[in-house]
Order: C-alpha cells, then structure tokens, then sequence
C-alpha cells in the first residue's frame, strides 16, 4: 500500500520541485498497518516513473501564493505547498540501485516511502548483521558492509569527547565478537593506543589471543616491546633515529652497520674487535688523544673494572704526542712500533676481556666507540663531527632499552596486539615506537604475503595525530620526511598487500594531506575547525552538502559514515559501549570527586 | 503484530480516540466474574448466567432474573453510586492516580499537535462509573490545566446531554490579542450510559451532584444468592431452587425491582438494549459518533481494558478497519486476553497487539510504559 502525496511540478536538472497536496505536516502517517514518515527536510520520497521507483531526499520546502482559485479571484490568498528534492537512486524490482540513470518528468506521481523501502535503501548489504548503531532520524539499526569495510583504510574524526575512542571500540569489539574464531593465524590487529585507553577488556573479552604492553619509558622492568634485531641494523633507521647528519655521520653510522654485519658470523666477534681497537689505540704511530676516553666508556659498559682503571692511569702527554703509563716510568711511554708498553701494561688485561650477554643499545654504543676510535686513528674523521651523535645515542638508548628488546623472532601469533605509550614521556620515543613498529609490521608483512593477499594487518592508530602530524615545528626536515614517507607508502601501497591503516584523530587538519586522500571510508564526529571541515570537503569525495552541514552540529556519539563502501552517507548514533568494555577515555566526574 | 507500547510521538499527531472499558477500574469496582462454574467448568460470569436465564417472562425467570440484578446491582452499581470524591479507599485512589497520569499524558499530547490540528481527542468509554469525572475535575482544580473536558452537556442549572455538542471547541484569546488558539479538549463520551445520567422530560440530564439510590434491597433475601454465586461448587441450577424457595411475596418485590432497575441509564452486561427511547436514540448516537471518527483519515484508536464482547463494538470496529488510515492499538491484560482478541480481529493489518510478556499489563503499567516516546 502506498500513500500518494503530490506530483511532480519542476524538473531542472537534478533539482525537482513537487506539489504536495493538502498541506498537511504530520510527523508520522499509518495507512493499512505501515508506518510512514512525513515530508520533510532529509527524509525520502519515491517518484514513480513507469516501472521505476525513483528515491529522493527532500532538500527544501516552501509555501508559493495562490490567489487563483477554480472559481476565480478569491479574497483569501491560498497556498500550495512545494517541496524540493534531489533524486539518489531508483528501486529497480524491488531493489535499490544507487545513483541517478533515470529522471522524473512532470506530472509524475509521488509516493511516501515506508519505513520497509527506507530501510531497504541503507541495508543494501543486510547479508550478515554488522551493526554498530541507529540511524539518527529513522532510528533503526543499521548493518554495515563489514567485508568492504575493513579492507580498506579507515578514518575516524572528531572533536574530542566527540565519541571517536567509541565508535573506534564499537567497530573493532563488533567485529572481533562476530569474526574473531576465523581471523585467528590469517590477521594481526596492532593497536597503538597513545593514552592508554585500550588496556583494560576492551576490543577482544578473550585475553588469550591478546597482548597487550604497557611500555615505560622510565622504568627498566616494565613491558619491553619485542622489534626484529635485522630492522635494526640498518644504517638507515639509525641515521634517523639519532637524527645523524648526511655528511659525516651518516656514512660513519654505514661504517659501523656493515662492519658489525661483516663480521657477525664469527664467533665472539665484538670481543675481538674490543680486542683488536684497543691493541691498535696502543700501537698506533699516530694516537689521538680523545681516544683513551672512549676506551674508558667501552670499558665501564662491559663493566670491566680491572681495564677500566688501567686506562684511568694512562694520560695523554701532549708535548711527544703519545700516551704515558706514568706507574711504569720511561717503559710507559705508548709510541708505536718500538715500545713494548702494550704489552706489558695492557695485553693481559685485554686478553682476558670476556663478554657477557650484552644488549642490543650497550652493543650499539661499543660498537659506535669502537669505530670512532678507529676512525681517529686512521685519520678519517673529525672528533668534534662525530661526538654529538654518540652524544645522542647514549641519551636515547637509556629509554628505548626500557621499552624495546630484540628479537630474531617476529612472528607474533596474537590477534591483537595492543602498545599503550601513556608512559612514555620522552616525546621522541612517543614517535619512534610506532614508526618502528609499522615498519617492522609492513616490511615482515610486505615480504611474507602472497598474491592475492591470504592474510592481512591492520594498524590501529588512535590520537594519529600525535604521528602523522606535518606541522611539527621541533622535527628536523629529514626525519619527518621519513616519518610521513613510510605512512604515505603504507597508504599508497598497503592495500594491495593487506596492510591496513585505521586513523583517528581530533585534527584531521594536522594529518598529512596525502595520507588523508587515501583514506577509503571516514567516521566523521562532530567537528568545529574551519581547518578540519575545510579540509574533510577537499578531502572526501563522497560527503554530500547536507551531510557536511550537519558535522558542526552532531550530538555525542553521531558520526556520519561516508566512503567507497557506501552508496550514500549514512548518518547514525554510535551504540553506546557496556561499562567493561568502554575505552578509558570517560569525562572527569567533578560530582563525585568533589564530593 | 505484536508490540510491548505506543509511541506516542508516531500517533499525537492523529485523531486519537482511546476506548477503555471495564479494566479500566477493575482495582476499585467489582468486574462481572463470579466464582460459580459453568457447566464446561469454565467460570460463570454475570452476563453468561443472564444469558442462560433467557427472556422468558414467567414468573420463575423473572424472580432469577431479578435475584441476579440485585446482585449486580448491589456489587457494582451502588458502589459507584456511592463514590464520594471526599472519602475514597485505598484503591480509588489508585484508580484516580491512575486516571491523572492518563489525561496528563494525553494533555500533554494534545498541547503539541501543532498548528492546523485540532488538539481535540475522543475518550469513549463503556464504564458508569465517575473515576474519569472525578479525575477531570481534580486536575482541572488543582493542576490548572488549561484544558477543555467535554461532556456533551449544555445547560446551567440542569445539563442536558446532546451528541452534537461534542463537536463544540473552546478559542482563547487574550484580552488585546487577536490570536486566539484552540484549548485542548478532551471529550468524554459514555457508550454504556452513566451513574450520573437521568431522564429527564424527554432529555438526558447529567446531574453530578445528586446521585440517587433508586433501588432498595432486601438483604436477607439476597445475601444467600450472592454467596451461592461465590461459591465455586453451585451451579445453574442452585440458583434456580434458591429462586424458586422464596416465598410467594418475592414476585411481586422482583416485578416492581425489575421496573426500577430497567429505568437505570445503563446497558447491561449483555446484549440487551436500553429499555427507554431516549437512551436507546442516545446510545446509536454515540456509537455512530464512534463509527465516524474511525472512519477519518489519519485516525488512532487506542482501546485499554476492553474485551471486545459487546458485538455491537465489535462489529463497528471491524468495520472501520477497512479504512487504510486508521491504526488500532489494542491493550491486552494477559496472554488469554490477547488469544481471544487475535481471535476476533483475525486476519486485519492495520492492529498492533500492545502486550508484555513479563507483566500483566493493567492501569499503572500503561501510563508508565506504555504510553511512552521510548
């Protein structure tokens, strides 16, 4: 049954103007049992055009004067009520095609859509129930296309207490509960989780197939994040992360990587080279002064106390040009091929030079010490060059060894892997964790996918404006570049091997312009920014006029829905999570604390 | 379909019409069961005994039937009779508060219909009983409420009961304005007759005030009858010899009973017809008054402690619900209740079966849940 409620008047181009009949403006209408809803702004019509039903959305309505009645002039004016619209689709046997192939002509009749045909228009994908909320003005659920959703790369917007932390668990903690037996050893979900909202049950009940580290960057016992040791030793990632610069200390950091990797197979490999570096320092016709400290420091690093002393004892004797043993008199004089003093004054020390187990950073700095040592002696560099970045090396390792190890093993089995960062109050470690953390994901990902894709990653990034931010003012030029190149190259490139990005950020404005055009399918909360609208309008090809006007007015927790997955956007209310499951990102309670 | 309330922000916009029947103030007056049981074992009820008596008119019948009135009359018409506003039990008041929350929610309703709609809505109701005067005139004293409460009456001194004076609204304007508005109105309409209607003249006159005891009733006579019918083990026939031992000068006492209590403005519990002209021509008015409104376009009909076995309703019902435009709400108390009336409307789309799977759906639970906007 179907309620006929005026005709066509108007057709200009995609704007159409109808008469209504009576100007009756009722909120709901029943007729045989269905309900109906009114005409009004944004709700839909149905014009029939032969076997086609074409569907508009209502964009404006007026009255128009009409002092000619059927009898002739009347006193009393009358007055029709008109209604504009704009066509979206057309019923085709029942089901909803979206897009405009077919055009109402005038006189053509039009119809109230039933609440059935509405919700057959937004559930064109009903095949399985994935559904996170309500629409806001027809309230009932809606099911969203999970297969086309989670395949591309997802962004989540809004001001903050916007509802972005929930609609982010909603989605995930939907997904998970419906999907996660069959995900199991085929996807990897990494959260980096910047404020530790994440830590509790949230996203996946099941701890069993959930890790979660709570890093500390001023605690050395607390979650140590495991990162593959080869994706360390890369001059590349060295040079960035301790900011090296391109001249000089870049190609001293290569020298130090390809050494350490030359030689690594041999067995006890950086004990000889202790070995070697410091026969050498001693030997050498041409010493230089600065060496002997940075023996001292390789010494107290492998905590060799006996060796570390001997050194304390030698000086530097700056009228001949060498080092002085003075306990040993004239024999303490360290002046190349001639003296005997190596021998008697350190060879037994240094032979017995044992490593222990030694971590990944302590290595790094030996190793660092070791090479500049040799440089020196050989003349190819500057001290002073290359001081600032051993400088920067031992601040950095003090945190990073508190919240990193390494491995040789980076298969994770988990399904979720949360990184909560709120301890991590360095903010250069804020940055450099989840950048190592999504290359080690996309490179090991990258090499181990076949084609097509069997399995997929999905990096979740909250506050992703802490990362991907391009207007930092603090960052060299180099290492944001690099920062936002690899995120620019995971967006670009990440979906043909199932590598995923989720974003979600209360300034989509501060997020590089290249990551945001990639993004396939947006949440859009409530935002006021002129920037962050002006910028979601460039950015989002499939946001419509009357959508885009309601984001500045959003209640908490609405979000429109726009994207590739999407035939229109769909604009509805979050469900709101259990108490155990909700994000930790609840607003402060002054009641109750105050009390 | 089934479905567990109204939402009343889908239906304030429509004709609304709501039609309550005796479950409406089954707390505080006695409803027409008794406990007696049938010969199928299933419980007697007033009106299945009345049946079973018949029409005849010899004297045996009418000294039943005049036995059963009394009862009647004794457990549900002098009661409300009696109701004095000053002086309520406990579950009268319930009934009262019950009735507050009703109309409030309706006044409310109607206060937000909009411009172009009459905020005017129809309650007809098969019960005699005051609870709804009672009600209107407390929060129209107490709450203020600017609303009109209809009851078809014209008339200072005496008030004279005329269908068509339902269709009369009340504007107000302020003193200097021109901008008068429609006062909210809700009109009362009593489809069985009511304890404060009498004839009058030729004409219906409503008179709240003097309510009177038209009928006395001997006690000792009736008192063994009304235990027999309370009594799960008597059947038909009990009553029978009961009637029949009675000495001889009970027929005549039956006769002049029956005389007086035919005279009540009232339609009995059963098929039966008003016996005088005047309130049998009242009582088709205001049916077809019913009859009309369902058949308006746009038309919400709400019925709450209704049972649907007046045939007469039944039919009009089912008749109108041949109109698209007309969406019927049909409260039922417990789930024989909604077997039963499935039964009867079987087969018609535009019914929606209001019904809670958890509680029984009585007075209080439909002015809390509902009748809600959730």
């Amino acid at each position: 049954m179907r309620i006929k409620v005026g005709e066509v008047i108007e057709v200009r181009g995609l704007k159409i103007t109808l008469r209504i009949n009576d100007d009756s403006n009722k909120e709901f209408i029943f007729n045989n049992g269905e309900i109906f809803k009114g005409i009004s702004i944004r709700e839909f019509i149905t014009i029939e055009r032969g076997f086609k039903d074409i569907v508009c959305v209502v964009e404006g309505e007026y009255l128009s004067e009409n002092s000619m009645s059927s009898t002739g002039i009347s006193d009393t004016p009358k007055y029709i009520r008109k209604v504009e619209v704009k066509p979206i689709g057309y019923f085709d046997n029942n089901k909803f095609i979206e897009g405009i192939k077919y055009l109402p002509m005038i006189k053509d009749s039009v119809f109230l859509s039933s609440q059935k045909q509405i919700q057959s228009i937004f559930n064109k994908f009903t095949t399985d129930d994935f559904s996170i909320g309500n629409l806001i003005k027809e309230n009932f659920p809606i099911s969203i296309p999970w297969e086309l959703v989670f395949n591309s790369h997802l962004g989540i917007f809004g001001n903050t207490g916007s509802g972005k932390s929930n609609t982010l668990t909603k989605l995930y903690t939907t997904l998970f509960d419906k999907k996660s037996k069959k995900m199991l050893g085929k996807s990897k979900f990494v959260l980096l989780d910047f404020n530790g909202e994440y830590t509790g049950n949230q996203l996946l009940t099941s701890q069993k197939n959930k890790k979660i580290y709570k890093l500390d960057s001023s605690n050395p016992d607390g979650d140590k994040l495991p990162i593959n040791s080869n994706q360390f030793w890369n001059h590349e990632t060295l040079s960035l992360l301790f900011k090296a610069t391109t001249n000089t200390q870049t190609p001293f950091i290569r020298r130090v990587v390809s050494r350490k990797l030359k030689y690594n197979d041999n067995t006890n490999s950086l004990e000889n080279y202790i070995k070697y570096t410091i026969k050498e320092n001693f030997q050498t016709t041409s010493p230089k002064k600065e060496t002997i400290d940075l023996l001292k420091k390789i010494a107290e690093i492998i905590g060799n106390q006996g060796l570390k002393d001997r050194l304390a004892e030698i000086s530097w004797r700056s009228d001949s040009g060498v080092f002085h043993h003075p306990p040993s008199g004239n024999s303490g004089y360290f002046n190349g091929g001639s003296s005997n003093a190596y021998e008697s004054i350190c060879e037994t020390l240094v032979s017995e030079i044992s490593l222990e187990e030694i971590n990944f950073f302590n290595e790094l700095i030996i190793r660092i010490n070791l090479q500049l040592v040799n440089d020196l002696i050989s003349g190819y560099v500057q001290f002073e060059h290359i001081q600032p970045l051993l400088k920067r090396v031992e601040s950095l390792a003090d945190n990073l060894c508190n919240v990193i190890s390494l491995t040789d093993d980076d298969t994770t089995s988990e399904l979720l892997t949360i990184i909560s960062l709120r301890k991590c109050n360095h903010q250069e470690i804020k940055k450099i964790i989840p950048l190592l953390v999504a290359k080690q994901l996309y490179t090991a990902h990258k090499n181990s996918v076949s084609t097509p894709p069997n399995k997929t990653v999905h990096l979740i990034i909250d506050e992703a404006h802490n990362i991907l931010s391009q207007q930092s003012l603090r960052e060299e030029e180099s290492w944001k570049d690099y920062r936002l190149e690899l995120f620019e190259e995971i967006i670009k490139e990440g979906r043909k091997f199932g590598f995923f990005l989720t974003l979600s950020s209360q300034r989509p404005a501060d997020i590089s312009p290249t990551i945001m055009s990639q993004i396939h399918n947006f949440f859009i909360h409530r935002l006021v920014n002129d920037k962050d609208l002006f910028l979601l309008e460039n950015t989002i090809s499939t946001l419509d006029t009357l959508s885009k006007n309601m984001i500045p007015n959003l209640p908490k927790g609405a979000c429109i829905i726009t994207g590739t997955a999407f035939d229109l956007p769909l604009v509805i209310q979050a469900d709101r999570l259990n108490l155990g499951q909700r994000p930790d990102s609840e607003d402060v309670d002054l009641v109750k604390i105050w009390s | 379909m089934i479905d567990t309330n109204i939402k009343l922000d889908e239906i304030y916009q429509q004709n609304i019409n709501f039609l309550f029947g005796s479950g409406a103030s089954a707390d505080s007056l006695p409803t027409l069961s008794v406990k007696a049981k049938k010969s199928d074992g299933k419980n007697h009820t007033i009106e299945t005994i009345s049946n079973q008596i018949g029409d005849a008119n010899d004297d045996e019948t009418i000294r039943l039937r005049a036995l059963l009135f009394m009862h009647y009359y004794k457990t549900c018409i002098q009661p409300m009779i009696e109701l004095d506003s000053n002086n309520l039990n406990e579950s009268q008041l319930g009934t009262i508060t019950n009735y507050e929350k009703f109309l409030s929610i309706v006044i409310h309703m109607l206060s937000r219909k909009g411009a172009n709609l009459k905020p005017v809505c129809n309650f007809f109701t098969t019960n005699y009983d005051g609870f709804i005067e009672l009600t209107a005139d407390k929060i129209l004293t107490e709450k203020n409420h600017n609303i009109s409460i209809n009851d078809g009456t014209r008339g200072f001194l005496k008030k004279y009961l005329d269908v068509k004076n339902f269709n009369i609204n009340f504007r107000q304007s302020g003193t200097f304005s021109d901008i008068p508005h429609l006062i909210p109105q809700i009109n009362l309409i009593h489809l069985h007759g009511s304890c404060y209607w009498k004839k009058n003249e030729g004409k219906i006159e409503v008179d709240y005030i003097k309510k009177e005891n038209l009928i006395t009733i001997d006690a000792s006579i009736l008192d063994p009858f009304s235990k027999l019918l309370n009594n799960p083990k008597s059947t038909y026939d009990d009553f029978k010899t009961y009637a029949s031992k009675i000495d001889n000068s009970f027929s005549s006492v039956a006769r002049e009973f029956m005389e007086s209590y035919n005279k009540l403005p009232i339609v009995n519990p059963t098929k039966w017809k008003f016996h005088e002209t005047i309130f049998e021509e009242h009582y088709y008015e205001m049916l077809r008054l019913l009859s009309y409104e369902l058949e308006k376009k746009d038309t919400v009909l709400i019925t709450f402690g209704f049972s649907f076995s007046d045939q007469h309703i039944l039919k009009l019902v089912q008749r109108s619900l041949y109109n698209p435009g007309l969406q019927v709400f049909i409260c039922c108390h417990n789930e024989d209740d909604l077997l039963d009336v499935q039964d009867k409307f079987n087969g018609y789309k535009n019914i929606k079966y209001i019904y809670s799977a958890e509680k029984s759906l009585d007075f209080e639970l439909l002015t809390s849940e509902v009748l809600t906007n959730i």
